[in-house]
């Protein structure tokens, strides 16, 4: 589970165009179960995750995950922990456009110490559970909007993270692969994911396997 | 000063290589001040996260730096053998290394700043398994003492370099290590008392280290370098070189032996240095290693198997000792 | 994390970002290929000058006059030969004769066919001699070099030499060197001893100097001093000091020229590190990505350390094998000419291939070092972006 006590992030402290984008912050996610963070983009939703995945550092306040303080966790171990427990995916899918699906997905596989028969059972297991085994081969540029995110997503399950983190998911789909995406997050729940959606999509309230809503405006839970 | 042996291919590279380190290392200098002075774990400004980051910098260089040392003792080696071909009187490695005075403490220096740069690697590794840096300011300080020694390395290698007279003769292997009847071992020891220090401070080197006596060992293996270097050159080497006056360090590094002197010494240092290093470590960072007693007894064995079956073979081929 | 996943991962990004490192690629290559070109045809022929050296005799005694070599007295062999440990003492007879036509000199070397160890050297020279016939008349065999000038100035049977002593002598070519086994047969005549010795107008009972071995190695410091107190101003060179002087000598040469050398490395080390530290958009967020799904510093690192590395390795390793190729399969034109920059005797002399793991282990340290080295830093930046900022 996540826990989140007290966070503030501020940017360029003391400085003149000083930012607050999370101001005392705090909230429990519990196992297994999937929840909404809602606001409009510049509520702080992007930084909360950023956050909880280690690869931003708060100004103060400390987050909890799995029991593992991973605040202030230097280079070498917050990797670790990025790699083994948390599945990010981006808004913009982020993938290495020069590669195809199957390396792309590979990527966070090759820090660990993996044969490369452990590795490719993996990666197809991944590429299966987001539905884009088929396109395996393919080169990530010549995908489509709907088809990158699976990949994206199958790059986050690869590793048999418990916590998949979500950022604006829908943003860049249309209405039928919004729906898709909908039934994919009950396949979620059934492998027992921990799983945070950033959104201010409604198109979420249709579904069932929410948890619970958690609205964030200006930095702060309201 | 201005000479031609620094004119020699070999050398302008080597000095070319050492300079180009000594640079880096002057760079990490200046950072690492900047991390000392303003390390705080517990900040959350970004200042503390760009300390971590030059940190990874530092690391980076001084890992580069021991790598580059590592190889630069055999290459230095090899100059030093190659400059026998013009240093009048040298017959080998030995000769042109006692050109002059400075010779032998550089090659020396050289050993000691792979051995503690070597342990600064260890430290560091440990010091990244924690979450919290606490050994930074350590690893730190000792980084400025190894500094410190690549310096005084630096100004003997110029100084030894320059100070090679093409025209004075250099004695050869045969008078330093002496073979025309003077003994040259200290403190009035002969070959046989020496072959008895040898396989003593051997088997109390594997106690020390299978009971984990951290300091013991460290004391045994000083004193086993020293002993073993002599059993080497005054007894084992000549069974190297089957020719009881051939004692010298050095030509068992080259092509005719299968340059084995290569490994041989290596195995020596290794055993040595993981047995220093579990003292060092201890006193450094207040952790033992249980690997470097292990390693130590392994490669110190390794070290005297082989020497011991020099002279076995040879026994057995030939039915004598020398 | 050095394992086979690791090495494909790192190969699959070295050739995707091929046309990123190509340029270097290509200036790395031929830098290494002008630097080892000159250091290989230096080492070949230091070692040709060496074997050649080495079948030459321990000592040489000469006679000085005013710091000039005077012709030396033939009586002193019989002092010498009393000297304990010496062997073979011999009078040799060579000079320079000058050629009026091309203002060039010829070097003539007497040699004496009954004395064992000349007539070894010579067998290697040229095949076909027959003791008896070469000595019933006047003959010589000239080496490659003069031949070509002979043929050129028609003298194709044979040459007429002007003695000091305003004398003409016919002289026969019986045999021309093979051009292919020593640079210095090049420009030589051989004559018999006592023709030689009229030709350059020696007195009977006098040579140019006189060779001797002393087989015995420790003995020979000591034959040297008491080779010098058998005459006045008697000049001795030992063997062992010309290895020494023309090892230095080629030293010196090729040390010269890599100093002057560094100059360009350096300045390629300087596009280098700029090639390097501009680090474009697309890199920094590639490096983000792999960070963001969870690659340390330490990964990056050595992702980025080890490309560069394969890049420097693979362009050394083409360089020296484009210079073994032009050495000596292609026989190294131009820079031949630079090395040896003799006299306007057109020769056809070939190098012995002749490996040197020495000087390929003394390249690589010259160039895959400073070339690591500068990389150190623009790697360390590109794996330390902030990868929230990169991402975007």
């Amino acid at each position: 589970m996540i826990e989140v006590k007290n966070l503030y992030k501020i940017f360029n402290q003391n400085k003149k165009n000083e930012f607050t984008a999370l101001e005392n912050v705090s909230l429990f996610i519990p196992k297994e179960q999937i929840v909404l963070l809602k606001g409009v983009s510049g509520s702080g939703k992007s930084t909360l995750l950023s956050i909880i995945s280690s690869l931003q550092k708060p100004t103060s306040g400390d987050v909890i995950v799995d029991g593992e303080h991973i605040a202030k966790l230097p280079d070498l171990h917050a990797s670790k922990f990025r790699n083994e427990k948390i599945g990010y995916v981006f808004q913009d899918f982020n993938l290495i456009n020069s590669l195809n699906v199957f390396h792309n997905v590979m990527t966070p596989l090759i820090v660990q110490n993996l044969s490369k028969d452990e590795i490719k059972a993996k990666v197809i297991n991944a590429l299966s559970l987001a539905n884009i085994k088929h396109k395996k081969d393919e080169f990530v540029s010549n995908l489509s909007g709907g088809e990158k995110q699976r990949v994206a997503i199958a790059r986050a399950l690869v590793c048999d993270a418990n916590i998949l983190l979500f950022d604006e998911p829908t943003a860049n789909l249309d209405k039928q692969n919004s729906l898709k995406f909908l039934s994919l997050l009950e396949d979620f729940k059934k492998l027992k994911k921990t799983v945070i959606i950033a959104t201010h999509d409604s198109i979420f309230e249709q579904s069932n396997v929410i948890f619970e809503t958690i609205n964030m405006q200006d930095g702060k839970i309201v | 000063m201005f000479n031609e042996v620094l004119l020699s291919n070999e050398v302008i590279i080597y000095l070319v290589s050492q300079t180009i380190l000594l640079i880096l290392q002057i760079f990490a200098l200046f950072w690492v001040f900047d991390i000392l002075k303003n390390w705080d774990f517990n900040s959350t400004k970004p200042k503390q996260y760009i300390l971590e980051k030059k940190s990874y910098l530092v690391m980076l260089i001084i890992f580069f730096a021991l790598i580059v040392k590592i190889a630069l003792i055999p290459y230095f080696a090899y100059v030093i053998d190659n400059l026998s071909n013009i240093v009048p009187g040298a017959m080998c490695a030995a000769g042109v290394i006692s050109a002059n005075d400075y010779g032998v403490k550089l090659l020396a220096l050289k050993v000691f700043i792979v051995f503690f740069n070597s342990i600064w690697i260890i430290v560091n590794s440990e010091d990244l398994k924690e979450k919290n840096y606490p050994y930074i300011k350590i690893k730190l300080y000792f980084f400025m003492f190894i500094f410190f020694l690549v310096l005084i390395e630096y100004i003997l290698d110029i100084l030894y370099f320059t100070n090679i007279s093409l025209d004075e003769i250099v004695l050869c292997c045969s008078v330093i290590f002496g073979v025309q009847g003077e003994n040259t071992l200290p403190l009035g020891l002969d070959t046989t008392k020496l072959l008895i220090l040898f396989y003593l401070f051997y088997l109390l080197n594997i106690m020390a280290n299978i009971s984990k006596q951290a300091l013991l060992s460290f004391v045994v293996n000083i004193i086993f370098l020293y002993v073993a270097y002599l059993s080497v050159v005054e007894f084992f080497g000549t069974y190297i070189y089957e020719l009881p006056t051939h004692k010298c360090p050095f030509c068992m590094l080259q092509k005719e032996y299968y340059y084995i002197g290569y490994l041989l010494w290596s195995m020596l240092f290794l055993g040595v240095f993981y047995a220093i290093s579990s003292f060092v470590l201890k006193f450094l960072i207040k952790k033992e290693l249980a690997y470097t007693y292990k390693y130590s007894i392994i490669f110190n064995t390794i070290f005297v198997l082989i020497c011991t079956l020099y002279v076995g073979v040879y026994y057995l081929k030939n039915g004598v000792f020398l | 994390m050095l394992n086979k996943s690791f090495y494909s991962f790192l190969f699959l990004m070295l050739f995707t970002h091929r046309s990123k490192h190509f340029s270097i690629f290509v200036i790395s290559i031929i830098l290494v290929f002008i630097l080892s070109s000159v250091m290989f045809i230096s080492t070949s022929l230091s070692k040709d000058i060496q074997y050649t050296l080495n079948s030459q005799p321990d000592f040489v005694v000469q006679k000085m006059k005013a710091g000039e070599v005077i012709d030396i007295d033939l009586s002193l062999i019989e002092k010498i030969e009393q000297i304990y440990g010496v062997k073979n003492v011999t009078s040799r007879v060579y000079g320079k004769y000058f050629f009026k036509p091309l203002k060039q000199s010829f070097t003539i070397v007497g040699v004496d066919f009954f004395e064992e160890q000349n007539s070894k050297n010579l067998k290697t020279l040229s095949k076909k001699l027959d003791m008896s016939k070469f000595l019933e008349k006047e003959y010589m065999i000239i080496g490659s070099g003069v031949k070509k000038l002979f043929d050129k100035f028609k003298y194709d049977k044979s040459y007429f030499f002007t003695t000091p002593l305003g004398e003409s002598i016919e002289v026969e070519i019986y045999d021309v060197l093979d051009d292919t086994t020593s640079l210095l047969s090049n420009d030589m005549i051989i004559l018999p001893k006592e023709l030689a010795k009229i030709v350059l107008g020696l007195d009977e009972f006098k040579a140019s100097d006189i060779a001797l071995n002393v087989p015995n190695e420790l003995e020979r410091a000591n034959a040297k001093v008491e080779i010098i107190l058998k005459d006045d101003n008697l000049r001795v060179i030992s063997k062992d000091d010309m290895k020494s002087y023309y090892l230095n000598l080629f030293n010196y040469k090729t040390g010269l020229f890599l100093v002057l050398y560094i100059v360009v490395i350096l300045t390629f080390l300087l596009i280098l590190y700029q090639r390097y530290s501009m680090i474009n958009s697309s890199d920094k967020k590639e490096i983000a990505i792999l960070k963001a799904v969870g690659w340390s510093i330490k990964d990056i690192l050595k992702l980025k350390v080890f490309e560069n590395f394969l890049v420097a390795f693979f362009s050394f390793s083409i360089g020296i094998i484009l210079s073994f190729i032009y050495i000596f399969v292609a026989k190294a034109p131009f820079l031949m000419q630079i090395f040896l920059g003799f006299s306007n005797l057109d020769f056809s002399y070939e190098l012995t291939p002749y490996i040197p793991f020495g000087s390929i282990v003394t390249l690589f340290i010259f160039y895959v070092v400073p070339f690591l080295c500068v990389i150190l830093i623009p790697v360390w930046k590109i794996a330390t972006v902030d990868v929230i900022k990169s991402i975007k």
